[in-house]
């Protein structure tokens, strides 16, 4: 009974007023966390300072709802690859969108990173930029970022000694208002052990998001068709060569961000 | 129910607002806080949008007579005249492609209009009617400019003496004072990390609050903030406003309104919203933003709440304490009005 008594505020606050007015929709929340990338454990941080709203979590992936918990204090974040989700819901308003956010640990040790030359504007924070355990802040003034704008982006990562690599994780941010977009291709090649050769292992191909398709950080997994125990790999990563048609930037070069790369 | 509208109204670009049912939709909305909160309207303007377009609503005014003038970079009508209702009572302006900054100023009881033009990288000074009275270029006087290019002014102030102030807040942030012929007297700010130094110095404005001591209320907007000077260009402190990308400062009675380009947190994502500062610029209001909180003397991170606007560019306040907010790139809206709730 209690869902039902707004409505009918509504309805008697409309036949005063007359004319209509729009229901806007509400901002996602403020979302706060130092890396998505962990150690032991992370903690989270929420706030929106709107009267009459709620932010609701969940932890299992699933679009929160009004039923889901209720935000009231920090999550303690613990097990790898844990996905937040956040929503707000107040009464008079349409929810926001979600925020997702995916903590990760950090994976294999990394001795070394290069890569291609950076933007001079976006040049991260130093040679530690990529495997520093900072990254998945969706703010692309953030120095956690690398910008890219090229047609080919090396990164080449040497670990402390030979390991089983199953997966590669490439961080990465999408940001249409800022013409950042997913690259659309990544190769991963591999040096075995007694070659002196890099052997291309992996492949993976990543469709242009939507245009309505929020400014969030992504994961991108590249796996290497059979694991491989390797203490030198090279990614290639392709950034978008064409805009989509939706965006005034139609058809020019996209840049590409990349914060933070691991390897599991 | 809701999901077939938003895809249709999304399509159409309008402003993140979206119609449901009139029977679901007739309370009105009620942005702000404490003594500062309005109720939006966002069909405000009448103009005939195919005879009349715009394109990034920049800047607006009220002049004497009581009229709203707004200025866009859309040259088919530069500048739009309405009345408070929302009645487009005329247009002019063909030659402005870069028409940003608009300041009105009494010329000894005469309506005059400085228009900031980012790609004619000029100030132009017109009559209330469009007739231009001076042209000030590029200020190759200041030694620190090589070519016109690197001068995109955004704002100007005009000092009760008719004093020039232009604030070059895309080129290298320098604020430019002339004298009301338009003859160079001196330049200060600049690009940079200091106290004295600007980041994208936007806006400006007199601040005549405290009569004992005019000042010049400057944007900085990359920095979140506000810089106060004083008329000859000494800087006296910085107003921080985390997390608020303020577009230029509006002084009216005791308050100072600035629409908040979008929030730091959520950049390029249509995440802006209007802030209102009281006389000590106490920030006591944010509309569509979060609730003003202090921690000793900062405010906390600010931030958008409600999707009212997307990028607000101008606030401006009439003679009976309405708003109209101009936006930029948001789909080419025209203007919204917000009415007090008293």
């Amino acid at each position: 009974m209690k869902q039902f008594t707004p409505i009918l505020l509504y309805l008697l606050l409309g036949a005063s007023t007359g004319f209509a007015q729009e229901v806007f929709q509400l901002a996602p929340p403020l979302v706060q966390y130092n890396s998505v990338f962990f150690k032991e454990k992370t903690t989270v941080f929420m706030e929106f300072a709107q009267t009459g709203c709620q932010i609701h979590v969940t932890l299992n992936g699933k679009e929160p709802t009004a039923n889901d918990p209720v935000y009231t204090r920090a999550l303690e974040i613990k097990k790898h690859q844990t996905t937040v989700k956040a929503k707000v819901f107040g009464i008079g308003f349409l929810p926001s969108e979600t925020v997702e956010v995916t903590f990760y640990q950090r994976g294999l040790d990394i001795l070394a990173i290069n890569t291609s030359r950076p933007d001079k504007r976006y040049p991260g924070d130093g040679p530690l930029t990529l495997f520093d355990g900072k990254g998945g802040i969706p703010r692309s003034d953030s120095k956690t970022w690398m910008g890219f704008q090229q047609d080919t982006v090396t990164v080449e990562i040497t670990l402390k000694k030979p390991k089983k690599v199953q997966q590669v994780l490439l961080e990465v941010l999408h940001n249409a208002g800022s013409w950042i977009f997913l690259p659309q291709k990544v190769d991963i090649f591999c040096q075995e052990k007694g070659s002196s050769q890099l052997v291309q292992v992996g492949t993976a191909t990543f469709p242009a998001l939507p245009k309505d398709a929020p400014a969030l950080c992504h994961a991108l997994f590249i796996k290497p068709e059979k694991p491989v125990k390797t203490d030198r790999i090279l990614v290639k990563v392709y950034p978008l060569t064409s805009i989509p048609a939706w965006h005034p930037g139609k058809g020019t070069r996209a840049w590409l961000f990349v914060d933070e790369i691991k390897l599991y | 129910m809701q999901r077939r509208n938003f895809l249709r109204n999304s399509a159409l670009g309008l402003a993140g607002a979206m119609y449901v049912p009139q029977i679901l939709a007739k309370t009105a909305t009620i942005l702000g806080h404490n003594q500062k909160r309005y109720r939006i309207n966002t069909r405000w303007s009448q103009a005939d949008v195919m005879r009349n377009p715009v394109n990034d609503c920049h800047e607006m005014v009220q002049d004497s007579k009581g009229r709203i003038l707004l200025l866009t970079n859309e040259t088919r009508n530069n500048v739009l005249i309405y009345d408070k209702n929302g009645k487009l009572l005329e247009t002019w302006g063909t030659e402005y492609p870069g028409a940003h900054g608009l300041t009105l100023f009494d010329e000894n009881g005469t309506d005059v209009l400085f228009i900031c033009d980012n790609t004619r990288h000029q100030v132009i000074k017109t009559t209330i009617e469009g007739k231009v009275l001076l042209v000030l270029d590029y200020p190759k006087e200041t030694g620190m400019y090589d070519k016109a290019a690197e001068y995109v002014p955004t704002e100007t102030a005009i000092a009760p003496n008719g004093d020039i102030y232009v604030a070059d807040g895309y080129g290298k942030d320098f604020i430019i004072q002339y004298d009301a012929k338009g003859r160079y007297i001196r330049h200060f700010g600049g690009k940079g990390e200091g106290d004295a130094y600007l980041q994208n110095a936007h806006g400006i404005a007199l601040d005549l609050r405290n009569p004992l001591q005019p000042s010049l209320m400057i944007t900085s907007r990359v920095q979140n903030a506000f810089k106060r000077f004083d008329l000859a260009g000494k800087y006296l402190e910085t107003i921080s406003l985390p997390g608020a990308w303020v577009c230029r400062p509006v002084i009216r009675g005791e308050y100072l309104y600035a629409a908040v380009l979008q929030s730091n947190s959520r950049q390029w994502t249509q995440s802006g919203f209007v802030t209102i500062l009281d006389k000590n610029n106490r920030v006591v209001s944010n509309l569509a933003g979060s609730t003003p909180t202090y921690t000793n003397t900062l405010p906390d991170e600010m931030y958008q709440t409600i999707k009212a606007f997307q990028y607000p560019h101008d606030v401006c306040v009439d003679d009976e304490e309405n708003l109209y907010v101009a936006q930029w790139n948001s789909g080419k809206t025209f203007p919204y009005k917000l009415e007090p709730v008293v």
